[in-house]
C-alpha cells in the first residue's frame, strides 16, 4: 500500500513536471542573442556558436551527423527541416513524422536512458529542461554538445527552427518553414480579427476537469483564433473549479481526444447549463499533439480551433 | 454515556452542521448570503441555482459521507488487524480500483463505466486477498495484511505498465487516483449514500463484538463471540463500503488512518463510542478539506488527496513521534 503510494506520488511528480515544462511561461528560458542567426544565410561555418534556450553558448566542432532528439516537437522540426535521415535517436513519446516509429528509443517515461544514448554515438544531442539535468551535465562531459530547446509561444518555435536549421545547415529551409507558419497564422487572424470574440473553454480531462490556462500553446491559439480563453485566470494546466466554468458561461467547450465521452460531458451537472452544450458547440480536437506541441504543426491546430470557433469565416 | 461524552457529541455535530454550511455558501464563485437563501426558497438566478443546488450541495453531502465511511472502515479494521497502520485500504482495495480504472480509462468506457469497473476489481481483489488468507475457517490477519500489500505492489506494477504502454491517458490515470470531488453529482451520492450507510450502520452493530475481541480472540470466544464470523463479515462490509467510496471520489489516502487515531484519542477505545464519533469527525474531516481544495487556489481546484495527506503525514509522524516516546518511558 505505501509503495503503491510512493509509486503514484512519483508519477504525479513526472506529470506536474510535464504540465509545468510543457506549459508554463517563463521568460528567464528565452533564448538570449538570436540576432547573428536571422542575418546568416550563407552556409554554416564551423566550429559554430549558438546559444541555446538557457542562454548558455554551445560549440558545436562540425556539421553533426548523428542527432539525438529528446523532445517530441524538436525532431518534428528536425524532420521538417530535411534533416531527419541524420536522427540516430528519440524518445518513447515520439510518433511524428511515422518514420520516427524506426528511430531507436533512448529515452522517455523516466527520464533519458544516458547508456542508450551514448550507444547512439551522437554528435549533437538536442534536449528539452525535461531532459535532466545531470544526466545532460554527463552527456556534456563527455565531449557531446547538448543544446536545450524550450519554445514556450510560437515567436520561440521561430526560434528553436532558426537554432536546429544553423546547426544542421539547412537554414535556407528554415526560413520557409517561418515565412509558411506567419503567413498561415495571419491568412487565418485576418479572417476572425474583427468577429466578436467566441468565450471558449478546453477541457483536457473531464477527470479533475483539467484544463490549460495562460501560458500554454492552446491558450495563445485560441487568442489568434478569435477566441477567448475563459480559463486565463489560471496558469498553466490546472484543475478548474465547475462553478467558476458555470459562472464564466463560455459559448464553445473544446476537448482534447482523451478528455472522456462527450456525452458523459455534455450530461454531466454544471456542464449542461452553459451555452456551449445547449448550443450544441462541443468539440473533439482531432489530435492533441497539433495543440500542444512547439512544432510547425501547430498552425495546423490554430486552423481547426478558429473553425470551431467562426465556422461563418471558413465557407 | 457520561455528561463529558455527550459534550463531545454535541460539540461533533454542532461542527458538521456548521462545515457543511459553510461548505455550500463558499467555493471558487462568490454567491452573497441572501441570494443563497433566495436559492433555498426557490428563487435565485440560474447560475446560482446551478451552483448550489447542483455542484456545492451533492459535492459537500458526498464529500461527508464519504469520509464518514472511510472513518469507520479505518476504526474497525484498526481494531480488527490490531495495526494502528490499517487503513480501509490495507486489504488492496485502492491498487483493485485503481487497477480497473486504468483498464476503463485506457478502453474509454466513460465516467460511469470507470466507477463500475473500478467497484468490481476493488472487490476482486479483497476476495483474493481474503481467499489467501482463509485457513479452513480462520482467517489470518498477518497473513491478510502481508497479502494486502504484496497485491498492491503487484498491481501498481501492472497500472505503471499500462501507463506506459498509453501516455496519452497518463494525466486521467495518476489524478483519479489522487482522488476528488470535482464532478460530483445527485447520481452519485444517490447511489452511494445508502451503501455506505447501510454498511456503516451494519459494523457498528458489531462494536461491541470487536471490543471484545480486541482484548484477544481467545477472550472473545470465551465470552461467547463468533470471532471469525464477526471478522468476516467486518472485512466484507468494510472492503464494500471502501469500495463504494472510491468509486465516486477516487483514492482518497489518510483520512481512513487518521481521523480514527484522533478520535481514540478524545473519546477513548470503546467502539460503541469511538465508531459514531469517528463517522462525524470524518464527515467535518473531508468537508473541510474538499473546501479547502476548492477555495485555496481559486479558480484552480487541488486534488484532495493533497489536502488530507497535507494534514494526514505530519500528524501520523507525530504519532510516530509520540508512541515512541512512550515506549521509551516505559
Amino acid at each position: 500500500m505505501r509503495r503503491f503510494k510512493g509509486l503514484l506520488a512519483l508519477l504525479v511528480v513526472f506529470a506536474l513536471m510535464f504540465s509545468l515544462a510543457a506549459c508554463s511561461t517563463n521568460n528567464a528560458t528565452k533564448p538570449q542573442d538570436t540576432s547573428q542567426t536571422a542575418t546568416e544565410t550563407v552556409k554554416t561555418q564551423f566550429p559554430l556558436k549558438v546559444t541555446d534556450f538557457l542562454g548558455r553558448e554551445v560549440t558545436i566542432e562540425k556539421e553533426p551527423q548523428r542527432i539525438v532528439s529528446l523532445a517530441p516537437s524538436t525532431t518534428e522540426l528536425i524532420y521538417a527541416l530535411g534533416a531527419g535521415n541524420k536522427v540516430v535517436g528519440v524518445t518513447d513519446f515520439d510518433n511524428y513524422p511515422p518514420e520516427v516509429k524506426n528511430v531507436p528509443k533512448v529515452g522517455g517515461f523516466k527520464g533519458p536512458n544516458v547508456e542508450a544514448i551514448t550507444a547512439q554515438k551522437p554528435d549533437i544531442i538536442f534536449a528539452s529542461t525535461l531532459s535532466g539535468k545531470e544526466q545532460m551535465e554527463s552527456l556534456e562531459k563527455m565531449g557531446i554538445p547538448v543544446v536545450m530547446l524550450e519554445a514556450k509561444n510560437i515567436d520561440q518555435i521561430y526560434q528553436s527552427i532558426k537554432i536546429i536549421g544553423q546547426i544542421t545547415g539547412t537554414e535556407k529551409k528554415g526560413e520557409e518553414i517561418i515565412k509558411e507558419m506567419q503567413d498561415k497564422i495571419k491568412e487565418i487572424n485576418d479572417k476572425v480579427k474583427n468577429l466578436p470574440k467566441v468565450s471558449v473553454f478546453y477541457l483536457v480531462s473531464l477527470d479533475g476537469n483539467w484544463t490549460s490556462g495562460k501560458g500554454t500553446f492552446i491558450d495563445e491559439l485560441i487568442n489568434l483564433a478569435g477566441g477567448k480563453n475563459v480559463a486565463e485566470d489560471v496558469n498553466g494546466w490546472a484543475q478548474y473549479s465547475v462553478e467558476e466554468l458555470v459562472k464564466k458561461n463560455p459559448d464553445v467547450i473544446i476537448t482534447s481526444p482523451h478528455a472522456g465521452d462527450v456525452k458523459d460531458i455534455k450530461n454531466m451537472a454544471g456542464y449542461k447549463d452553459t451555452n456551449a452544450v445547449k448550443n450544441d458547440k462541443v468539440f473533439v480536437i482531432s489530435n492533441d499533439d497539433i495543440i500542444s506541441r512547439a512544432s510547425n504543426r501547430i498552425v495546423l491546430g490554430l486552423e481547426e480551433i478558429a473553425k470551431f470557433l467562426h465556422p461563418e469565416a471558413f465557407k | 454515556m457520561g455528561v463529558k461524552k455527550g459534550i463531545y457529541f454535541g460539540t461533533a455535530f454542532s461542527l458538521l452542521v456548521f462545515t457543511m454550511i459553510l461548505s455550500i455558501s463558499a467555493g471558487a464563485v462568490k454567491i452573497p448570503l441572501q441570494e443563497i437563501l433566495n436559492v433555498f426558497l426557490g428563487g435565485g438566478s440560474e447560475t446560482s441555482r446551478t451552483i448550489i443546488l447542483n455542484l456545492r450541495f451533492p459535492r459537500a453531502i458526498e464529500s461527508a459521507i464519504v469520509g464518514m465511511g472511510l472513518s469507520v472502515v479505518g476504526t474497525f479494521f484498526q481494531g480488527l488487524l490490531r495495526n494502528p497502520m490499517a487503513d480501509p485500504y490495507v486489504l488492496g482495495v485502492s491498487s483493485g480500483a485503481a487497477f480497473g480504472a486504468t483498464i476503463a480509462i485506457i478502453l474509454g468506457l466513460g465516467i460511469f463505466g470507470l466507477s463500475f469497473m473500478a467497484f468490481i476489481t476493488s472487490l476482486m481483489t479483497v476476495f483474493f486477498v481474503y481467499t489467501i488468507s482463509k485457513t479452513g475457517t480462520r482467517v489470518s490477519m498477518t497473513t491478510m495484511l502481508l497479502a494486502g500489500i504484496a497485491i498492491s505492489a503487484f498491481m501498481s506494477a501492472i497500472i505503471s505498465l499500462m501507463m506506459l504502454l498509453n501516455h496519452d491517458e497518463f494525466s486521467q490515470i495518476v489524478f483519479w487516483t489522487m482522488g476528488g470531488f470535482s464532478l460530483i453529482n445527485w447520481n452519485h451520492v444517490a447511489y452511494s449514500t445508502p451503501v455506505i450507510l447501510i454498511g456503516s450502520f451494519v459494523m457498528y452493530v458489531f462494536s461491541r463484538d470487536v471490543n471484545a475481541i480486541l482484548t484477544g480472540e481467545e477472550v472473545a470466544e470465551h465470552l461467547g463471540v463468533n470471532t471469525e464470523l464477526v471478522k468476516k463479515i467486518i472485512l466484507i462490509t468494510g472492503s464494500l463500503v471502501t469500495a463504494t467510496a472510491v468509486s465516486v471520489g477516487g483514492i482518497i489516502g489518510f483520512v481512513g488512518l487518521i481521523v480514527p487515531h484522533i478520535s481514540r484519542l478524545i473519546v477513548g477505545p470503546d467502539n460503541r463510542i469511538l465508531v459514531p464519533f469517528s463517522a462525524i469527525s470524518g464527515a467535518i474531516f473531508l468537508t473541510f478539506a474538499d473546501l479547502l481544495a476548492r477555495i485555496i487556489l481559486k479558480p484552480m481546484e487541488i486534488p484532495i488527496g493533497i489536502i488530507t495527506a497535507a494534514f494526514g503525514g505530519p500528524f501520523f509522524l507525530y504519532l510516530l513521534i509520540k508512541s515512541k516516546q512512550k515506549s521509551e518511558g516505559m
